[in-house]
């Protein structure tokens, strides 16, 4: 069964085309990684994907449904990390979380405590204070709380030390391991795409270049090499 | 991770090779899924693909609810596994030497001064 | 859910709001202030026998008419810094990310701000004469006897006038509202508020409008036969001079339906206005 279904997906803001004929289907239960150069179109195609973009033109099916954007009641079975700061600045921590679980009757306490609860987590501190990685989890936490079923996650390792990056896939690994849920993961980082995803979309320029499952997409080739050919090729 | 070999065939290669090295030992316990999961920081579908191949060549098996096991065969299967390593490995070093030079005798020689190392003969 | 919106709303504006209730009650105030402390502020009310409390106690309503004229800058100011968050911050997309209608979302944040600012108008319309009113009973020969009616009647001319105080203000606080959800940069969008006040200021108060014109504040009627002046010379001690006693206030604005329908119209238009731009965000 697929959890997301599109169909030349197609996205223009003026001029650019920042997801052109995006056509991909992603089953439940698996992870599908975006990986692509910046302005490569990724961030524009989870937007979609999770309705905070409308579609220029093309289909889109998410659980069953056009998009988020229509009808809110989605919002419970997905949990989207954006790449924007949104969250609000005066917030603290322990408020946003809150503010999140009051909309949700399905919320699991523990599973929060275990991502915020290590490294001592600034609860009290606000939100406009906090560093990159803990903003980073405290996003995390609010997207995976209420158990969703769908994850989107737009470059959720980039401008995270090591360790950072190390602890996010580690909370997303227990995740999927745990629930089984989908995930679409965007990243330009190639090891992030190689160690978590089953299918690959490699984009460029707002079109996927080519989509199929990572070993097959691979090749005999490193999936970095495979990408860069792709590049190279596209731009002849 | 190496490159151009699918993640869940190295798993594979590395419970293989771990189970023809005597690492892994028969009825022996291996990690659930999602911990192994952990421990290489990949997606558990990958662990579970690999598993699952595993399993259909006969390596490991599953206990209703108590986990992945190795499989007593797998010694067996080891054991034909690790002789066909060595040979491999006898290969590759016959070959550099014939390469750099070594005659038959030479390689004889070698050969035996190792054995009488070891003490698989008297010398 | 309601209660965490309503959480929001209040904790993120606050302040915002605090500054309109200031703003509204700053005349009041300072005036309550310079008398306290300047004695030469209380000349012009001479002995404060019941005869001035009955020249001097009407002018207190000018408190509605500045609510609904003059402040109606503070309220649309408060507005476009009630709605910056949203629409520069890109801080509303954390609510949409909930399991909650932006219809829902908005109409929360919309009928909060319309309470605080019906209430913020209702104590600042009452607020002034109450205070001036006990401020001349306090210190000077005025009694309750004397001039209690006088007192009476304008507090009921202000309960009066703040329907029609309300409906400008939540109008000029939704317009305001709505530019600036539509522009981003929140200078442009104040600059925008202004002049859709000032605009609409001045359609409301011209003659002939749908407003009725200036006939809704008559601070200062006509009686046949007589005038009245209020002046007013800054920094002499005589600072403010009456000419007679003022008539007791009557008709204010709220009998005619036709201004009060278009505030209401105006208002409907404004909410749905917003609506449809929320509906309509994107994360670009």
């Amino acid at each position: 069964m697929n959890l997301i279904e599109t169909r030349d997906l197609t996205r223009v803001f003026g001029k650019l085309r920042a997801v052109d004929s995006a056509t991909l289907e992603v089953p439940a239960g698996t992870v599908l990684g975006l990986l692509g150069p910046n302005g490569a179109g990724k961030s524009t195609l989870l937007k979609l994907l999770a309705g905070h973009l409308r579609p220029t033109s093309g289909s889109i099916s998410v659980l069953g449904a056009p998009a988020a954007g229509r009808a809110p009641e989605l919002w419970r079975r997905i949990g989207y990390v954006a790449q924007e700061r949104y969250l609000p600045g005066w917030m603290t921590a322990a408020e946003c979380l809150r503010f999140t679980a009051s909309f949700h009757q399905q919320w699991d306490s523990a599973k929060v405590e275990r991502i915020m609860g290590r490294h001592d987590f600034p609860l009290q501190t606000h939100v406009r204070d906090l560093s990159r990685g803990h903003y980073v989890r405290l996003q995390i936490a609010l997207a995976l709380a209420h158990d969703p079923e769908l994850i989107l996650l737009d470059e959720p390792t980039s401008g995270l030390d090591p360790t950072g990056r190390h602890d996010l896939l580690e909370l997303l690994i227990e995740e999927i391991g745990r629930r089984g849920c989908t995930v679409v993961l965007s990243s330009h980082m190639v090891e992030d795409i190689e160690r978590m995803a089953d299918t690959v979309a490699i984009m460029e320029g707002g079109r996927i270049l080519t989509l199929g499952g990572v070993d097959a997409v691979k090749g005999t080739n490193s999936l970095e090499q495979t990408f860069l050919d792709y590049v190279n090729r596209r731009q002849e | 991770m190496r490159d151009g070999v699918p993640i869940y065939l190295q798993i594979v290669e590395q419970v293989k090779r771990n189970v023809a090295l005597g690492r892994l030992k028969p009825e022996e316990g291996l990690p659930s899924v999602r911990q192994l999961a952990l421990d290489l920081t990949i997606n558990p579908n990958t662990v579970a693909r690999a598993y699952l191949e595993l399993e259909h060549q006969g390596v490991i098996y599953k206990r209703q609810g108590q986990g992945t096991f190795v499989s007593s065969q797998a010694a067996e299967a080891s054991r034909r596994e690790r002789h066909k390593m060595v040979s491999a490995l006898f290969e590759k070093a016959v070959i550099e030497a014939v390469n750099s030079g070594m005659t038959g005798r030479e390689i004889e020689e070698t050969y035996h001064q190792l054995l009488r190392r070891y003490g698989l003969e008297e010398g | 859910m309601i209660r965490e919106l309503l959480w929001k709303e209040w904790r993120e504006n606050r302040w915002k709001y605090a500054t309109l209730w200031l703003v509204f009650n700053a005349p009041i105030l300072i005036l309550m202030l310079a008398i306290g402390t300047l004695p030469g502020a209380r000349d012009p009310f001479g002995d404060l026998s019941d005869r001035m409390v009955m020249k001097y106690l009407p002018l207190t309503l000018g408190e509605g008419f500045l609510v609904a004229s003059l402040f109606l800058l503070a309220t649309s100011m408060v507005a476009v810094a009630v709605f910056r968050p949203d629409s520069a911050d890109k801080a509303m997309f954390f609510v949409f990310e909930q399991p909650v209608s932006r219809r829902k979302y908005l109409t929360t944040k919309l009928l909060y701000g319309a309470c605080q600012v019906a209430l913020a108008v209702c104590f600042a319309v009452l607020f002034a004469p109450a205070a001036a009113y006990a401020m001349m009973l306090m210190s000077g020969k005025a009694t309750l006897a004397g001039s209690g009616a006088m007192f009476g009647a304008i507090l009921g001319a202000a309960a009066r006038c703040i329907l029609w105080c309300t409906l400008v203000s939540v109008a000029a606080f939704l317009g305001a509202a709505l530019i600036s959800a539509l522009v981003r940069r929140w200078w442009l969008a104040a600059i925008c508020a202004i002049g859709f006040v000032v605009l609409f200021g001045a359609y409301v108060f011209r003659d002939n409008s749908l407003f009725g014109g200036g006939e809704f504040f008559d601070i200062v009627p006509t009686v046949e036969g007589k005038t009245f002046s209020v002046s007013v010379n800054f920094p002499t001690s005589h600072w403010l001079t009456v000419s007679d006693i003022l008539p007791m206030p009557t008709g204010f604005g709220p009998s005619k339906v036709v201004p009060l329908a278009a505030g209401a119209a105006l208002i409907v238009l404004f909410s749905t206005g917003l609506a449809w731009v929320y509906e309509r965000k994107e994360l670009k």
